[in-house]
């Protein structure tokens, strides 16, 4: 079972994951880290670390960052270099696929998958009635 | 015309609200100025990314000094970002001559002994005499987080908080 760690700006990320265990139930392996607005950026990386240690289970970690060039997102670059799936844009299609993918797949995999959930997520509503 | 701008920030570049104060000081070129930033391979990556299409340099002190001074620098219009006040007094006490300064968001740094001053501005006792340096230089610190918002002068604000 892949890991998943969710990191946002405030306290969007909790959001997120009590949005989906309130479809999917209660998870195991997620952790969640929200950036604070007076955080230090050095701290910030060592909590996303010891977050991604936690929900290891051995078959390696998926982060979700909520914005693309934000300092969660930025910060969680160095989880990269680390040999972590990083995604960004963090939203719950992605969250829900994550979730329910994530012990037939690899991290790699796992992170093609939600992007996939994402762009599938994003409807014009009028064009689809 | 060079920089017409700088903001004291160690968040540096977040997307959406720099791109607002970019077009608000109409900025051509954003320039992030801190020695140690300048030299992490990572952010000097990701940070031009946050920018939005804006042109975007991750410079040392040096660099920033000697670009705002080029022909190049001069024809253009800039915005500073320094990360830390001390950058931003360095940057002066180089010779940068920017028309603006504005205190955006300075997180506290674990282990130091600071003051919130605002929701987002942490101060130590050195920042504040690095802040009274710069005021001393005949700057205005400003600390808005958004250009439409109320203009405050920084230093009577320090004085306020017990600086």
């Amino acid at each position: 079972m892949v890991g998943i760690v969710i990191t946002s700006h405030g306290t969007l990320a909790e959001g997120l994951r009590a949005a989906a265990q309130m479809i999917l139930g209660q998870q195991e392996a997620v952790q969640t880290v929200g950036l604070g607005p007076a955080e230090d950026l050095d701290e910030f990386l060592t909590k996303l670390r010891q977050a991604a240690a936690e929900v290891n289970r051995g078959s390696g970690v998926l982060v979700l960052a909520d914005l693309f060039g934000g300092s969660p997102c930025n910060t969680a670059a160095y989880l990269v270099q680390e040999g972590m799936e990083v995604v960004t844009g963090a939203n719950l299609p992605m969250l829900l696929e994550a979730l329910s993918q994530r012990e037939e797949r690899n991290p790699k995999e796992l992170a093609e998958a939600v992007i996939a959930a994402a762009r599938e997520g994003t409807r014009r509503l009028a064009d689809v009635l | 015309m060079a920089v017409v701008h700088m903001r004291i920030d160690n968040r540096l570049i977040h997307g959406q609200v720099t791109v607002t104060w970019v077009q608000a000081v109409g900025a051509n070129h954003m320039v992030v100025c801190n020695d140690k930033v300048a030299v992490d391979p990572i952010q000097k990556l990701m940070l031009p990314q946050a920018a939005r299409g804006v042109k975007t340099s991750v410079l040392s002190i040096a660099d920033t000094l000697a670009y705002c001074e080029s022909p190049q620098g001069q024809a253009e219009r800039i915005m500073v970002l320094a990360k830390f006040p001390s950058d931003g007094l360095a940057l002066l006490e180089g010779g940068l001559q920017p028309q603006e300064i504005n205190v955006g968001n300075q997180a506290p740094i674990g282990g130091t002994k600071f003051k919130m001053v605002t929701n987002s501005v942490a101060v130590t006792a050195e920042d504040a005499a690095v802040y009274s340096a710069i005021a001393a230089r005949g700057h205005a610190l400003t600390y808005k987080m958004m250009p439409s918002d109320r203009s405050g002068d920084f230093l009577q604000l320090l004085a306020q908080k017990g600086f």
